[in-house]
């Protein structure tokens, strides 16, 4: 399997998916999507992890381990993001990010 | 062949501040579950003195100066560095919860989780002092930056804490989603992620021929995406535009806990990170810190001047303050560490007290804090008026202050490393910076008072204004005890003294 | 004793204390006033006192041990530097010391009698007792960190002395111009001192045993930079030249010289004892001590630069003292110009004229001002001086002790001012070999002096001759409290002259032990000349505004030379637009950039950023209209340009 795939396609899947998850952080206006956009840079960061660990290091298991530990982060971190997007949407009645601009100068 | 798993020797010693502090926050919180009534003082308390524990048993494991421990295969390091780290990571947590006690019920948000909160992100920048292992560096960062989203928020319902919470989260996040690509590819790059492994990497990769490998090369980009993640942390320019919203949105005193602790903590395992890991890549890093610490320190205070909401004002003046620290990072080989460390006790001293002192002047429902509330407070209340000046003395860097030796030890260490453009930068910056810390004292001294102010005081905050006044005062005129000590907390990091 | 030395500083500090946290809070108004000028007095009087034995006990010394340090503990001490928290008394120290104490007490004491009735008169005294201990740890401190702390302090003091009346705008607006100026030069300062800690690794002054162990003084080192050169290739500079131009800098902060001279002028808004105190006899002499200090290091190149300042600010200063209206600011510009003369003297390596003036001067100035005060006080708050006019009928005791200030400072045989000056004169006459830019620094001193005695005459002949031009007050003589300081002061000026007589020169010998200077030649063709031109220009002045024009002066008329000058009169009454220079150039600059800085993270503001970064991006990304208007967005996106701008800087460094 090593040598069907090269190292540098899964990178570049890797990165592309970072690419993705980036513009729709940077592009959406809903709260929510803009943290699906960040797990999908999360994402593609575990896709790295596992594919190094795999082709360079696979008698170790530092980027396993790794991957796991950022898959339960993310997950936290989604849990307090939308936790958070229902207490906005409960103050302000909305979760577009934009709208959400009283604090600024 | 599935990998085998040795579990490696473990050194408990190495750990037991970071238990300690954990297991005093998980406890506490079950302890607070069933505590009756509505009052949560006692939390309060209870967490006061699990700081209080814990840095009774970072005195009692602390290793002999200039050894250090490692355990966990070598993941985590308990050095004098990271001792007066914690200690005064832990001072800076038991000034916040001082502040908290009163804060919380005055503004009708008391909540008994709070305090282990604040428990766990003190644990977190703990960690984030003595890891050496990225795996645990990014532990930490995400552990106080997790707590760090719900204490922003924790204002609930006012809109402001929501919404700066949920700013500070989505950048927050962003953010991490570059740390760990970075440390992803060094992954990739070096091959480990243990800090002392990659500098070795680097230093043999780099050694064979002229030509750069491509290994050195996933590590130095990667390299620049973690460094792009604490940027994020220490709110350098550009990276700092998420600071004033969240620091004016939050609860006061978690905006005083942020302004010093997060910063305190993403310092120093940057310092680790770019001492112990990516020394050979001096070169490359050393230019890009210099244009962001000149950046941040002309952004942060001139953007502070015409402020006239004061927690904002801090919270700019609080990323200017980040440029002066870069400095000290930055010329870490020679004295510049221990000019870090001195620089951030007293800028988290002068820090704490001047948030304390507008916790005082803070007023239930209000969400301003306008520069006119010090008009004339010389005149009511000398002796805030007083401990104000002096913080802000100690911010402008005017001497006896402690704040004036932590700006000199940093331009010292940064002249006598050659960064002389920087040293220029630094005090052309300081002396723009003076212009807005004494327009506050301007107008407690010489003005009358626009509206009628009564601080409120509880033991609290009279006891943090005490101490961070005292402090400030005497590590002005006697900064001496302090400076040997972070002198033989350095010697220990191994980046000579 | 002179292991007590440090009760010098201390004294004041507790009086600072006490006026602070107890004076403040009694509630008779009476009895507070009546405390806090007894305790600042008080405490300041026994500063002297303990000053004066000590002084004596130096003298007793031989000359050689004339230098006693006090080491209270060790400030800093971090590898091999060590900077004590020490205090010296040397021959320097002593005499500045003497002056700062003993023109302090008086202006204390004169305080009671001018501040009276003022409704936050505890805080005036604290404000005026922490200036004093600031100023003796700037002139006492063995090390320049000690200094620095001093000179910062009393900048500090300074400026909250100048906004006392903040319910004057021009008060507040002042001290602020102030700082701002000063910070200036003590951001110079601060660079200096890193820059002699790199070099020499110490920041003392002279060798200084602590614990047993002796730390050497940079003073007695200047040998290590001598031919040590830093620069860019092709063009290298002295180390010795590079921080003593920062100093330099710092002196003219400081002590108001050009081009930072600008806001001693309108640091008159201060109270008069404060202008003469601070603005006249101690804080603004602070820069001609530092230069006195630190010598040593100073390099030919900028010793010729020291000199050109301090000639240039003195003519120009003079000019502009002649073209004023308000009788504080003829003495403020008057006081800009006579530290001219002692930076000029500084400059052209007669450190001991240098002093020796600014003591007379101390002396002279602060009896100007005091006079000034009694006149403004007399008057009910006038200052213009074409609202005065015959006020020496009046004012007897101000008239004759104002007379014999304006004639000290005029340069009259035998008066304190005549001698002090005619040394820098002289001296720039005999030694006008030395180098080529010597004569006309003489000539340029010379003139300025001219220029001083006809101001004075003008200003003599203004407020005490002709006849009282307002009459909306009825002018009376000052309380005892206040004329008996001015009587003194009086005293002194007529003595101060022996401090340095041609035959006895005993300040040259003082000093020597510091300065290793030798006597200066009394030349008495210059010396008859001199005085020949004072009095003629002085008698001019009074003769003009006295005799000639008594009649042509009006309330908020045109001065009548001004027929004649025209242009050059306003340009001369506006200190040949430094101000406006400064107003029109930088300061709307800092303005604008703080503004601007403001607007970009103003809800306006940032719809710009927005657009003009998200357009950019936007083409590329195929997001334009998306990207707009997004706060949190705009943070992530100025975050990700942030990266972009980091990776490929380092991708094309490779």
């Amino acid at each position: 399997m090593i040598s069907a795939v090269p190292l540098e396609w899964v990178l570049i899947l890797a990165s592309g998916l970072f690419c993705v998850g980036l513009f729709g952080a940077l592009s959406r206006r809903h709260a929510v999507s803009m943290l699906m956009g960040i797990e999908l840079m999360l994402n593609a960061v575990n896709i790295n992890l596992v594919a190094f660990w795999r082709y360079t290091q696979p008698d170790e298991v530092g980027g396993m381990i790794f991957a796991l530990f950022v898959i339960v982060v993310a997950a936290a971190e989604a849990a307090v993001g939308l936790a958070m997007a229902i207490a906005i949407y409960r103050t302000w009645q909305t979760v577009n990010v934009d709208s959400v601009d009283s604090l600024r100068g | 062949m599935p990998p085998e798993i040795v579990i490696p020797a473990i050194d408990v010693r190495v750990i037991a501040p970071m238990l300690t502090i954990f297991a005093w926050a998980t406890v506490l919180l079950m302890v607070d579950l069933f505590m009756p009534g509505k009052d949560r003082k006692l939390t309060g308390y209870l967490a006061l003195a699990g700081l209080a524990v814990t840095a009774l048993v970072t005195l009692a494991v602390q290793p002999a100066p200039g050894t250090s421990r490692t355990s966990f295969s070598n993941m985590v390091v308990l050095d004098s560095f990271g001792t007066t780290l914690t200690l005064i990571l832990l001072l800076i947590a038991a000034f916040s919860i001082a502040i908290s006690i009163n804060y919380l019920s005055y503004h009708n948000i008391e909540m008994g989780e709070y305090y282990p909160l604040i428990l766990f992100a003190t644990g977190g920048m703990i960690l984030l002092g003595q890891s050496t292992n990225l795996i645990l560096v990014f532990l930490g960062v995400e552990l106080l930056s997790i707590t760090l989203y719900v204490l922003t928020a924790f204002f609930y319902p006012r809109y402001t804490s929501e919404e700066a919470g949920l700013k500070y989260l989505l950048l927050g996040a962003f953010a991490a989603g570059f740390l760990i690509y970075g440390i992803a590819l060094i992954y990739g790059g070096a091959g480990t992620l243990d800090l002392f492994e990659i500098g070795a990497f680097l230093n043999t990769s780099l050694a064979v021929g002229s030509a750069f490998p491509p290994g050195a090369l996933l590590v130095l980009i990667g390299g620049a995406l973690v460094l792009i993640g604490f940027c994020f942390k220490i709110s350098l320019v550009p990276f700092h535009m998420w600071t004033p919203d969240v620091y004016e949105g939050s609860p006061t005193p978690v905006a005083a806990f942020m302004s010093v602790g997060t910063k305190g903590a993403a310092f120093a395992a940057l310092l680790r990170i770019l001492i112990v890991a990516l020394l050979p890549f001096k070169i490359y890093w050393l230019p890009v810190l210099g244009v962001l610490a000149t950046l941040t320190m002309l952004f942060g205070n001139i953007a502070a001047l015409m402020q006239p909401n004061m927690k904002r004002m801090l919270a700019y003046s609080s990323v200017g303050h980040a440029g002066y620290i870069t400095i000290g990072i930055m010329t870490a080989g020679t004295h510049g560490t221990e000019s870090f460390l001195f620089y951030l006790l007293a800028y988290a001293l002068a820090n704490m007290g001047a948030f304390a002192v507008l916790i005082t002047l803070e007023r239930r429902g209000e969400m301003a804090w306008s520069v006119d509330d010090f008009a004339g407070l010389w005149k009511r209340y000398p002796l805030l008026a007083i401990a104000m000046a002096t913080f802000m003395l100690s911010l402008a860097g005017v001497p006896p202050t402690a704040g004036f030796f932590g700006k000199f030890f940093v331009f010292a260490a940064a002249w006598e490393d050659g960064q002389i453009f920087l040293v220029f930068m630094g005090v052309l910056s300081s002396a723009i910076a003076a212009f807005f810390y004494l327009r506050v004292i301007m107008r407690m001294f010489m003005d009358e008072p626009v509206r009628e102010v009564i601080p409120i005081f509880n033991r609290g905050l009279t006891i943090t204004i005490g101490i961070a006044v005292v402090g400030t005062i005497v590590f002005g005129l006697l900064p001496t005890p302090l400076v040997s000590l972070v002198q033989n907390s350095v010697i220990a990091l191994g980046v000579g003294g | 004793m002179l292991d007590l030395i440090w009760l010098i500083p201390l004294l004041p500090f507790i009086g600072f204390l006490i006026n602070t946290l107890y004076t403040g809070r009694i509630a008779d108004v009476h009895t507070r006033e009546r405390t806090a000028g007894y305790v600042a007095v008080g405490a300041v009087g026994a500063a002297f006192i303990v000053a004066l034995l000590a002084f004596v006990q130096l003298g007793q010394l031989p000359e050689e041990a004339r230098l006693h340090q006090v080491v209270l503990w060790t400030w800093l001490a971090t590898g091999s530097l060590n900077v004590p928290f020490g205090l010296m008394l040397d021959p320097l120290a002593g005499v500045m010391m003497l002056l700062v104490t003993g023109v302090g007490t008086l202006i204390h004491i004169y305080s009671i009698g001018y501040m009276h009735g003022d409704k936050r008169v505890a805080r005036y005294f604290a404000y005026l007792n922490l200036f004093i201990t600031m100023m003796l740890l700037l002139v006492m401190g063995n090390n320049l960190l000690l200094l620095f702390l001093g000179w910062e302090g009393v900048g500090l003091c300074s400026f909250l002395l100048i906004g006392y009346w903040y319910e004057k705008r021009s008060a507040s607006g002042a001290a602020v111009k102030a700082f701002v100026v000063n910070r200036i030069g003590d951001a110079a300062i601060l660079l200096a001192m890193m820059a002699i800690f790199f070099y020499f690794g110490t920041l003392n002054f002279f060798t200084t045993t602590v614990n047993g162990i002796e730390y050497p003084g940079f003073i007695e080192e200047t040998s290590r930079i001598a031919g040590v050169t830093v620069g860019i290739p092709g063009q290298t500079f002295l180390i010795g030249t590079i921080i003593s131009l920062l100093l330099l800098i710092g002196v003219t902060g400081k002590s108001a010289q050009l081009p930072l001279f600008v806001w001693l002028p309108d640091a008159m808004a201060g109270p008069t004892p404060v202008s003469a105190l601070i603005h006249a006899a101690t804080m603004v002499t602070a820069g001609v001590y530092l230069i006195a200090r630190t010598h040593a290091i100073f390099t030919p190149t900028t010793l010729a630069i020291v000199t050109w300042v301090g000639a240039l600010t003195a003519i120009i200063a003079a000019t502009a003292a002649i073209a004023q209206w308000d009788i504080k600011r003829v003495l403020a510009y008057s006081t800009v110009s006579q530290l001219g003369f002692m930076v000029a003297a500084a400059g052209m390596g007669i450190y001991v004229a240098a002093i020796f003036h600014l003591l007379t001067h101390g002396v002279f100035k602060a009896l100007l001002f005091l006079g000034s005060g009694s006149v403004i006080h007399g008057t009910h708050e006038t200052q213009d001086m074409r609202r005065m006019g015959g006020l020496r009928e009046h004012m007897p005791t101000t008239f004759w002790t104002y007379l014999i200030g304006a004639l000290s400072l005029a340069g009259i045989v035998p008066l304190a001012g005549f001698w002090s000056k005619d040394e820098i004169i002289a001296h720039a006459w005999k030694h006008q070999g030395d180098a080529g830019y010597i004569l006309p620094v003489f000539f340029i001193l010379v003139l300025s002096s001219a220029m001083t005695a006809f101001y004075m005459g003008r200003q003599m002949a203004l407020v005490f001759w002709g006849k009282q031009r307002d009459h909306h007050y009825h002018p009376h003589e000052s309380p005892s409290v206040m004329t008996i300081p001015l009587v003194i002061l009086a005293g002194l000026t007529v003595l101060a002259g022996a401090l340095n007589l041609p035959g006895s020169h005993w300040l040259t010998d003082w000093l020597h032990p510091v300065m290793r200077e030798e006597a200066a030649q009394f030349s008495i063709g210059v010396a008859v000349f001199a005085t020949l031109l004072a009095a003629g220009s002085g008698y001019l002045g009074w003769w003009l505004y006295a005799v000639k024009f008594a009649n042509k002066i009006t309330v908020d008329g045109k001065d009548p030379l001004y027929h004649w000058t025209g242009d050059i009169w306003d340009s001369m009454a506006a200190a040949w637009y430094f101000d406006a220079l400064y107003n029109s150039t930088i300061v709307p600059a800092y303005r604008r950039v703080a503004g601007f800085f403001a607007a970009v993270f103003d809800p306006q503001g940032i719809d710009g950023i927005v657009n003009g970064v998200g357009r950019l991006f936007g083409r590329a990304s195929n997001g334009a209209r998306t990207l707009q208007n997004g706060f949190v967005r705009t943070y992530a996106l100025a975050f990700f340009l942030g990266v972009v701008v980091i990776i490929g800087y380092l991708i094309t460094a490779l």
